[in-house]
């Protein structure tokens, strides 16, 4: 597909062809983003500013993604890499991990309950693409097949992520007691 | 009982419910469709700004049409300083990591012309289990990788194993430390390589005390040699983490040091920096404030006043000043000194910074080859370098191919290859590479510089920090020259007497001003040496107070700064002659004395007039 030329007051450059059904996109996609980028990066301010990047890129391609056949699923896609480069950050690099996972002690999603807070809090800890893959399901209620789309793999991969990705959850999230409150 | 597969899949599920019902209510407070139009329309204008500053140069009129109220964008509320020269080195796949593999580097070292960087890398490309990555140039534009199989692992396969940071010791040792990660249980890790970086062991000897995980983020070496580590523990749930500091005598065996009841709560420390007698170590609380702990010898352990809700990410040492740098809770970058070695913090973020919130993460602070602070880190995702610029942190400017989506992690200062940054930059795979930038030295300091009047005499000269412009108070003295070769490639400064450690008075030169040492020699911009060490300067100029002048190696223990203007100098006093008076000041002016040799400071006619500098202050009267 060509590429669109925007013509402004002076200069020439390639953006949006339209806005044309971007705000119902963005109205309709953005909750669901912002509780996938919450679970997969526990803090509100990043989670907020990652969405808005995703939507921010969507809106300078939308000439294209406004085209895609499934641009819900494409702007998963950049959230996800986005929140995995910021994951990969976190896992890689102690200086932002160590400031930014130690924002999370107040600033995680408000009023999370502490067993919402300690799952997801545990999910962050699994390898990025169980936990991209359990964010997805649990958190932004995709189905395994799109799941499959948003991360460029097979659907029995993402099955196999969610199965390790509950094992290694089952070891480390506390199971109550039977008659406990 | 319930079945922990069932258990977690009920977890999954209210957790799910629990963050899409907050996600739904927090939606409403992003930005709406059209301030995303508005900001993508700022963005784009920014990338023309390039164009319009060339056409700017090229004399095109009206080229402030362009620039309304999208002047402020990108990054900063100052213009962008573009006299500061920076290149990113060639990223290459095989060495800062394939596309879709996880590559990064996040701490730096120098080796005598060796530059170091350690950080993390993919085995076997992408999907492969994380593992220590170390890369090696000995020209700071040449890098190379270590293979992997010469990085010890210890067998662990099925764990991921970081290295954070990295030191190099006096006997040409670098030691490493990180952590190994088998999701979600930790344990300290520490390398050490003999060889100059070629090959590393992995050694595990690290006391957690009664705790069962713990990660190491930095290292240093203490003012007595030791080596000192700082990081948190874990308890088995990971709940609490608490702010922790190790010490080692040789690297391979690393005690614990209990910050007892006075410690600082619970968080972590990433980073740690160290002066000739004082260790400071800076993290965060796990509620966001500021941790600051400083020690003479990594054993026991003040805590500083608390700073506020500030993660702090790096520390400098600058003789007895302290640089500490990070970002608040809404990431707006914040700069604090300590001029008395970690006791008392003063934020010196300056005005340009302050207010702009949600856009900088600073993750690191080094020194520059001409003696400034430089801070770095990610400016809006973007990797980003701040020098100081007359009261402002101004990010040095470049477009994206310079300074490309990621960050800077660690600088350091090689007096060879200049100043270093590394960090990270996402690639074409979704994951990211190890990222090197280089400010080379300039011309004026490279070494072995000879200088003109002073032939046979081949001997490194650095330039010395100078003042930053009109201000201060009239300010009347002088003192003896001395210097030091020890500070981050050398200070220079008067003295009032000559008591083992003299009060010293004056620390910013004029411009153009370099020094030699051993012994220290003052140089003019002409290339003619003005004073040795030990002769009399006459000093006229301003004082500042310290928060009003640039930071930098040799400003450190004081609180006011004096900026020197040569008024004359009086050679060294000859053996046998008294001490000066108890109130020095200025000797009066004389007649030169043309063999520097002469008599003791009283006598008058020792004087030797060097006006020097463009405008040298009037000397105060006698």
């Amino acid at each position: 597909m060509p590429r669109t030329t925007v013509e402004t007051s002076q200069e020439k450059t390639v953006g949006p062809r339209s806005d044309r059904g971007f705000a119902a996109f963005y109205e309709a996609e953005s909750p669901g983003v912002l509780a996938l980028l919450y679970s997969l990066v526990g803090l509100k301010a990043v989670a907020e500013d990652l969405a808005q990047e995703a939507f921010l890129r969507a809106y300078r391609d939308w000439h294209a993604v406004g085209e895609h056949p499934r641009p819900d699923a494409w702007v998963r896609t950049v959230a996800v890499n986005l929140a995995r480069s910021r994951f990969r950050r976190l896992a890689a690099e102690a200086r932002a991990l160590t400031r930014l996972s130690g924002r999370g002690g107040t600033e995680t999603p408000a009023a999370l309950s502490e067993e919402s807070e300690r799952f997801w809090a545990a999910v962050r800890r699994l390898p990025a693409r169980q936990a991209q893959a359990v964010a997805l399901h649990y958190a932004d209620d995709q189905s395994v097949a799109d799941i499959a789309r948003i991360m460029g793999c097979a659907e029995g991969t993402v099955k196999a992520h969610l199965h390790q990705a509950r094992m290694t959850l089952a070891r480390h999230l506390p199971v109550p007691q039977e008659g406990a409150p | 009982m319930i079945a922990p597969q069932e258990h977690v899949e009920q977890a999954a599920r209210r957790a799910g419910a629990a963050v899409r019902f907050r996600a739904r209510s927090a939606a409403a407070d992003l930005l709406g469709p059209e301030v995303l139009r508005r900001r993508w329309r700022r963005r784009r204008a920014g990338r023309v700004l390039a164009a319009v500053g060339l056409l700017a140069l090229l004399g095109v009129p009206a080229v402030h049409t362009l620039l309304d109220d999208t002047t402020s964008i990108d990054f900063a509320d100052t213009p962008p300083r573009a006299d500061v020269r920076w290149e990113r080195i060639q990223n290459r796949d095989e060495v800062f990591g394939q596309a879709g593999a996880a590559d990064a580097m996040d701490g730096l070292t120098v080796l005598g012309d060796r530059i170091v960087a350690v950080g993390t890398a993919s085995a076997n490309g992408v999907g492969g289990r994380v593992r220590p990555g170390v890369w090696l140039a000995d020209d700071a534009r040449s890098w190379r990788s270590v293979s992997g199989d010469r990085i010890d692992d210890g067998g662990l396969t099925e764990a991921a194993l970081l290295m954070h940071d990295v030191v190099a010791l006096d006997d040409g040792k670098l030691v490493a430390v990180g952590y190994i990660n088998w999701e979600p249980a930790t344990a300290p890790a520490v390398w050490i390589s003999e060889d100059a970086g070629e090959s590393w062991t992995l050694h595990r000897d690290v006391d957690l005390s009664d705790v069962d995980n713990g990660e190491m983020y930095a290292v240093t070496v203490a003012p007595d040699g030791a080596l000192v580590a700082v990081g948190q523990r874990n308890g088995s749930d990971f709940s609490q983490s608490a702010p922790t500091t190790w010490r080692s005598e040789d690297a391979v065996t690393w005690e614990m040091v209990d910050a007892g009841s006075s410690g600082p709560g619970m968080g972590r420390l990433i980073g740690v920096a160290a002066s000739q007698d004082r260790l400071v170590a800076v993290g965060s609380s796990t509620e966001g404030a500021a941790l600051i702990q400083h020690s003479d010898d990594g054993q026991a352990w003040q805590v500083a006043p608390p700073l506020g809700r500030v993660h702090l990410s790096d520390v400098l040492a600058l003789g007895d000043t302290f640089v500490a740098v990070g970002s608040t809770t809404t990431q707006d970058g914040r700069v604090y000194v300590s001029d008395d070695s970690g006791w008392t913090w003063r934020e010196v973020t300056g005005r340009g910074e302050r207010g702009r919130a949600g856009v900088q993460d600073l993750l690191a602070v080094g020194l520059a080859e001409d003696g400034q602070v430089v801070v770095a880190g990610s400016d809006r995702n973007r990797a980003a370098v701040w020098v100081r610029d007359n009261m402002t942190w101004t990010r040095v400017s470049g477009d994206e191919d310079l300074w490309p989506p990621g960050g800077v992690t660690a600088l350091a200062t090689s007096q060879r290859h200049g100043l270093v940054a590394v960090g990270f930059t996402p690639d074409a795979g979704g994951s990211q590479d190890a990222a090197v930038w280089l400010s080379p030295p300039s011309t004026a300091t490279r070494p072995k510089e000879a200088e003109a009047g002073d032939p046979g005499v081949e001997r490194e000269t650095v330039p010395l920090p100078s003042w930053p412009g009109p201000g201060g108070e009239d300010a009347e003295g002088g003192g003896f020259l001395t210097g030091s070769r020890s500070v981050d490639g050398g200070c220079v400064w008067l003295t009032e007497d000559s008591t083992p450690k003299p009060p010293r008075l004056a620390y910013l030169w004029p411009e153009g001003f370099r020094a030699r040492f051993d012994p220290v020699e003052l140089i003019g911009p002409d290339g003619v040496v003005i004073a040795r060490e030990g002769d009399y300067i006459a000093m006229g100029g301003g004082v500042h107070t310290i928060d009003a002048i640039e930071i930098n190696r040799c400003t450190f223990g004081v609180n006011e700064v004096f900026r020197v203007q040569v008024g004359s100098v009086r050679r060294a006093e000859p053996p046998g002659c008294p001490p000066p008076g108890d109130s020095p000041g200025p000797p009066p002016s004389g007649p030169a004395d043309p063999t520097g040799d002469g008599a003791c400071i009283a006598d008058p006619s020792n004087d030797v007039l060097d006006p020097i500098g463009k405008e040298p202050a009037p000397l105060p009267g006698p």
